[in-house]
């Protein structure tokens, strides 16, 4: 019996999310297609730098991917507000991906204005950091004529996701690629799923479940010596001015999910309810720890979106549509009903991403995902906004609201006071469904 | 890839060819009954003369329900682990074959399930981590080195841990590190000494006294009465304990979920390998997975195939560093618990920095 790389990558098909064996092979081939003749980066060289701005692990793993999708990237220029965040990620990568890695010491920024650097050191920009800042860095790239790849969400409050909306159209007047970390687009299986229920494997869609209930975002004890900005800033999943809180933050790969299957119509209107019941301790901030909300698309067909993150309850993550004649679950790759169907294959959907961004770069046909990063993004604050007020809020008013978490992403200065502090007994004041006026 | 039936063919033709192997696996075989009903009139009627041939453990959770699962005496003896190099579907790292000694220890019989791995997740999963992950290593690093309990209990999974399977389906997509820890959670829950088969005592209990193939025999047809694999499973996992059991009263050893084992991996670990009681090598990057899986084709469901953590399993996740608790949607992967009664035998940390 041979045992090729062709077999084990057959004998390694599951119906889940990622492939098993390494996606190095994958890679390999989207590289070894292109034609780095005609290369025009850095000065005529074959080098593609890329720079971070975020030293989570989320932007580290993103640098990774980067690295691995073309042998010619190298990372040259990093940032966080945190320098030891950036010192520690740049060690982690190095050993992962050696020579790759170029980035020294002068190329390190710590700060809110670290941003600036690395876009002038970068041909490619990786933002992944608080998401308050990511259509403001993302606008910042794409003015100095450099592609982007920016994590969900895309904005946290309607000014931000405006602001994204104008970066992106940029972007396709620059012919620079802009991607979005909207990961479900990138999976195969998703996308034969999409593709099937689009071609009406399940009838019309009636109304869709979506889940995404977990245990909390990590926290971490206060280290002594941080100012009260620096401690938010390190804790920013729990701080709403930060992180936008977690419709916004998570359930958004939900909402872009049944906005595909919806063949990217947004909902015209949505009803809202969350609160703080179980994880209220001063550590998790300001933000709520459960969340549902019901939109209605025209035509009558409904989301019911939930999220939470509490440990030591009932735990789902999924996407399953309702059709009239079927049902299907998007995270599962399957569909019941008239129609029975499984998808069978491996897919890295975050390496992929890379390799995309990176053959496009190569090719020059850049690829631009503005449409769909805007519009799920603003499905999911209209939501958030919804929860928080108590109010029903529709498509039209949360596009017309210039509503924004102060301060502006450009006023954000080092040593600043932060807009939000705890009152008398540590904690810091949550939103108040009835009370509450965002727009 | 080859058919079933050209597989099927080759087995026949490899025995065929061998009767002298044939003839020798016969032997072993027999040894091992006779071994088995001495053990038997030894052991099983008096608790006093020898262990329980089998005891259900009972695991009350948090909010008070509890959850049973049921280990089997896996009587001592001595057996030959790898396969013999005519098995169609081998591969290299499955030799050589060589004489093996076990000492007796427990087995669950199923996989560890979703519903009991959810009871350990719930009782210690803990949101708090350090500042840095570099800051948790060292720190973890010392716990370790000052003989500290470090790990209480995983972070939360990303996404979810269920990974939308029943409570009676087996747990899935745990590191395993994780999976060790579980078994550390359960030995202080139980005041039993439970941890990881080494690979030589999961493929002795697979075996089940058996010189074959699979276990039962070496006919493939037979596989869809034992093992849930790629030709029945729907791609999908399934309940634990609906196929028939081996003969030493363990489901599932083939198929649904692979298994974690105590053993670090390398494709030359057989050569040599201690013969008593053997855990592996000392050092290692990943770890050995063994019985296929829900996925795998019939050359990954014989007893000797081995598996090991590839670079892949962590892609679900992607951060850098990757979560030291999960496998996010690696539905594959699992594990089920030994228990040692030599107090002398192996133990979950014993060997392996």
């Amino acid at each position: 019996m041979a045992h090729s790389n062709e077999s084990k990558k057959e004998t390694r098909t599951t119906r889940r999310d990622f492939l098993k064996a390494s996606t190095l092979a994958a890679s390999v081939a989207v590289s070894g297609a292109l034609d780095v003749s005609r290369s025009v980066f850095a000065a005529g060289s074959d080098i593609i730098r890329v720079g971070v701005i975020g030293c989570g692990g989320r932007n580290a793993g993103a640098a990774a991917q980067a690295l691995t999708a073309d042998s010619g990237a190298r990372l040259a220029a990093m940032c966080d507000i945190f320098m030891d965040r950036v010192k520690e990620k740049r060690q982690i990568l190095k050993e992962q991906k050696g020579s790759q890695v170029t980035v020294d010491d002068d190329h390190c920024f710590a700060g809110f204005d670290g941003y600036k650097h690395v876009i002038e050191s970068s041909d490619v920009v990786l933002i992944a950091n608080a998401a308050k800042f990511h259509p403001f860095h993302a606008m910042a790239a794409v003015e100095a004529g450099k592609h982007v790849f920016v994590e969900k969400p895309h904005g946290i409050d309607p000014a931000g996701v405006k602001l994204m909306q104008r970066a992106s159209e940029l972007a396709k007047q620059k012919g620079l690629s802009f991607i979005s970390g909207l990961h479900s687009r990138y999976h195969t299986g998703y996308a034969e799923t999409v593709k099937r229920i689009h071609d009406g494997a399940i009838g019309d869609v009636v109304a869709i479940e979506e889940n995404f209930l977990r245990g909390p975002y990590g926290v971490i004890d206060r280290k002594p010596g941080l100012s009260e900005v620096e401690w938010q800033c390190s804790t920013q999943y729990h701080f709403r001015w930060l992180s936008g809180d977690d419709v916004v933050q998570s359930l958004v790969h939900n909402l872009d999910r049944s906005s595909w299957v919806m063949r990217n119509q947004a909902p015209v209107k949505c009803h809202g309810l969350g609160g703080r019941s179980s994880m209220t301790e001063p550590i998790y901030g300001d933000v709520f720890d459960h969340h549902s909300v019901v939109y209605e698309f025209e035509g009558g067909a409904l989301i019911y979106a939930f999220c939470r993150t509490t440990n030591g309850c009932y735990d789902s993550s999924s996407s399953i549509i309702l059709g009239s004649k079927g049902k299907a679950d998007i995270m599962r790759c399957r569909i019941w009903g008239e129609t029975n169907w499984r998808w069978e294959g491996g897919c890295d959907p975050y390496q992929r991403e890379h390799d995309i961004l990176f053959a496009a770069i190569r090719s020059g046909k850049a690829v631009n995902n503005g449409d769909y990063m805007a519009r799920s993004t603003m499905i999911s604050v209209m939501g958030q906004i919804s929860c928080y007020t108590g109010k029903e809020v529709t498509w039209e008013q949360v596009n017309k609201s210039d509503f924004y978490y102060p301060p502006k992403p450009e006023e954000c200065r080092d040593g600043m006071e932060p807009p939000v502090k705890a009152g008398a007994d540590g904690s810091y004041p949550v939103p108040r469904p009835g009370f509450t006026q965002m727009i | 890839m080859l058919s079933w039936n050209r597989f099927a063919y080759s087995i026949k033709k490899a025995w065929g060819k061998q009767g002298l192997k044939v003839n020798r696996g016969v032997k072993h075989l027999a040894l091992a009954v006779l071994s088995l009903i001495a053990f038997q009139c030894r052991g099983a009627p008096d608790e006093a003369r020898g262990p329980a041939k089998s005891y259900t453990e009972t695991v009350t959770t948090k909010s008070g329900e509890k959850v049973s699962f049921k280990m089997v005496l896996v009587p001592g003896g001595t057996f030959l682990m790898g396969s013999p190099e005519g098995e169609p579907g081998r591969k290299d790292d499955e030799g050589p074959q060589h004489k093996v000694r076990i000492d007796q220890f427990y087995l669950c019989t199923t996989e560890t399930t979703i519903e009991l791995f959810l009871a350990y997740y719930h009782e210690t999963v803990s949101a708090k981590k350090d500042f840095t992950e570099t800051e948790q290593a060292k720190k973890e690093a010392e716990l370790v080195a000052n003989d500290v309990d470090a790990a209480t209990g995983p972070t939360p999974v990303y996404g979810d841990m269920t990974m939308g399977y029943g409570k009676t389906h087996p747990a899935i997509g745990m590191t395993w590190h994780n999976a060790m820890n579980f078994c550390e959670w359960l030995s202080k829950k139980t005041g039993r000494k439970y941890r990881l088969p080494t690979e030589a005592e999961w493929e002795y209990a697979c075996r089940a006294g058996a010189t074959n193939v699979f276990g039962f025999g070496n006919d493939p047809n037979q596989l869809a009465e034992f093992a849930w694999y790629k030709t029945n499973s729907d791609g999908e996992t399934h309940e634990v304990g609906k196929k028939k059991t081996n003969a030493w009263g363990l489901y599932d050893m083939l198929g649904n979920v692979s298994e974690w084992v105590y053993d670090f991996y390398s494709p030359q670990a057989y050569k040599d390998a201690a013969n008593t009681n053997p855990r592996g090598p000392t050092t290692g990057k990943v770890h050995v997975a063994r019985g296929g899986d829900y996925t795998s084709p019939i050359e990954d469901m014989r007893c000797a195939a081995r598996t090991f953590e590839e670079e892949g399993w962590r892609s679900g996740d992607p951060q850098i560093p990757k979560s030291k608790w999960w496998l996010p949607g690696m539905d594959f992967i699992g594990f089920r618990a030994a228990m040692s009664i030599d107090p002398n035998a192996v133990k979950p940390n014993d060997g392996q920095k």
